[in-house]
């Protein structure tokens, strides 16, 4: 496991969302995996996925339960919304208040990224209110809640995605800089980790998630 | 415009060899050719500019000269076999070169353009295109903005499309944002508009 995280600690995360944490001495993939009652295969599935945008098994992931799947994405809901908005949110204070008093644009720019977080986290209030619990539903009582298909969610991704990448742009390139630039570094950072992180999340929702389950939806009709 | 690199020379091992080097500073595609024909069909077909390794002993065929010597898409090196052989090239790399001394040779050609074609000016947004954008980030819609500026719904389009492609901004509120920090719109009352 130590291996896997010394060839990309981006995936430090994704393993939180297995409920597994650090200390792991020398032990196997598939040893924690049974330790923690992990699905081993689905857990590499998950995290080929990440590391590689390239490897997109998209069979074997379809193999798995859609509630694998859903608390798994579950999982990474919770991470963005209790550590990575704050967090993000915390650094773009920072960088207005290390900049001069009255920065207009820096105030324009975060008028921009709340809306941007209000529309985000509706999105997931949604996915976690009406979509993951319509599966759940389906999955354990062979039909889906009334009235509900889920069709209307790819859309919506990649509109939260467009406004994500005009964030890093505006201040890529238009943004005067009169702020600390090292923190206005490490905000980018954080996006740029954010946006890989929620593609691959989007990912697996658009490409697995909403197939399988439209599949499942018309075999119970 | 996109560059490539194409390498030229009868022997594999060279072609192999140099494409391997090359690699190393360069990320794009590098084409290895046999034969000069080879090397027309393939410019006649697109229109990538290209640095080119090429055997110094084809400079001298009348195909090299009438299809490809001056002209400004290609930028030449040669490929000589000993230094004192002579070439109608001023750059050229021998067989006797190291790595170190092909990149400090090659160099000037792999350098940013100096006459790019987007300079600049290209990206800066025309006059009509700063009224299609006022009325963007008013929120107005594709055919009001057409009324109000005199043009075809299809037109306002292709201003948002330039718009979009120029400034690498692609939702409303990020293009009123921009709208704002550039005074194209009045700012009085900003937080409703985005």
């Amino acid at each position: 496991m130590v291996e896997m995280i010394e060839a990309n600690y981006h995936l430090l995360p994704v393993i939180n969302r297995f409920g597994l944490k650090l200390g792991f001495r020398d032990k196997h993939i598939e040893q924690l995996c049974h330790e923690h009652e992990v699905n081993v295969e689905f857990f590499l599935a998950i995290i080929n996925t990440f590391h590689n945008k390239d490897y997109f098994a998209e069979l074997e992931l379809k193999s798995f339960s859609p509630l694998l799947i859903v608390n798994y994405l579950r999982k990474t809901h919770h991470y963005y919304i209790n550590y990575v908005l704050p967090k993000i949110e915390k650094l773009l204070e920072s960088i207005i208040q290390s900049s001069r008093q009255g920065n207009t644009q820096l105030h324009v720019i975060h008028t921009f990224y709340q809306k941007y977080k209000t529309e985000l986290l509706l999105h997931i209030q949604e996915e976690e209110e009406l979509v993951f619990p319509h599966v759940e539903h389906l999955i354990n009582n062979r039909h889906g809640k009334a009235n509900y298909t889920m069709k209307s969610f790819e859309a919506e991704h990649s509109n939260v995605d467009i406004k994500l990448n005009d964030l890093k742009s505006l201040i890529l390139k238009y943004i005067v800089p009169d702020y600390d630039e090292n923190i206005c570094n490490d905000f980018l950072i954080a996006l740029y980790r954010f946006e890989r992180d929620i593609k691959d999340h989007a990912r697996i929702e658009d490409k697995i998630l909403l197939p399988r389950v439209v599949e499942i939806e018309k075999q119970h009709t | 415009m996109n560059k490539e690199v194409g390498i030229l020379h009868q022997s594999e091992i060279i072609r192999k060899g140099l494409s391997q080097i090359v690699r190393s500073i360069f990320a794009g595609d590098i084409r290895q050719f046999d034969k000069i024909e080879e090397l027309a069909e393939h410019l006649s077909k697109q229109k990538n500019s290209m640095v080119l390794y090429i055997d110094n002993t084809c400079l001298n065929t009348d195909l090299y000269l009438k299809g490809f010597h001056n002209n400004p898409r290609i930028e030449v090196i040669a490929i000589k076999t000993a230094p004192n052989e002579e070439s109608i090239c001023e750059n050229a790399i021998t067989l006797q070169n190291n790595a170190g001394q092909i990149y400090r040779i090659s160099r000037p050609c792999f350098e940013f353009e100096k006459n790019v074609t987007r300079s600049d000016d290209n990206n800066e947004l025309t006059r009509r295109e700063v009224d299609v954008l006022r009325l963007v980030a008013m929120g107005h819609s594709n055919k009001e903005i057409a009324d109000k500026l005199f043009i075809s719904v299809h037109t306002v389009i292709t201003h948002r499309k330039n718009i979009t492609e120029k400034l690498g901004i692609k939702s409303i509120s990020g293009l009123t944002v921009y709208a704002i920090i550039n005074q194209i719109i009045d700012t009085t009352n900003m937080d409703n508009l985005i």
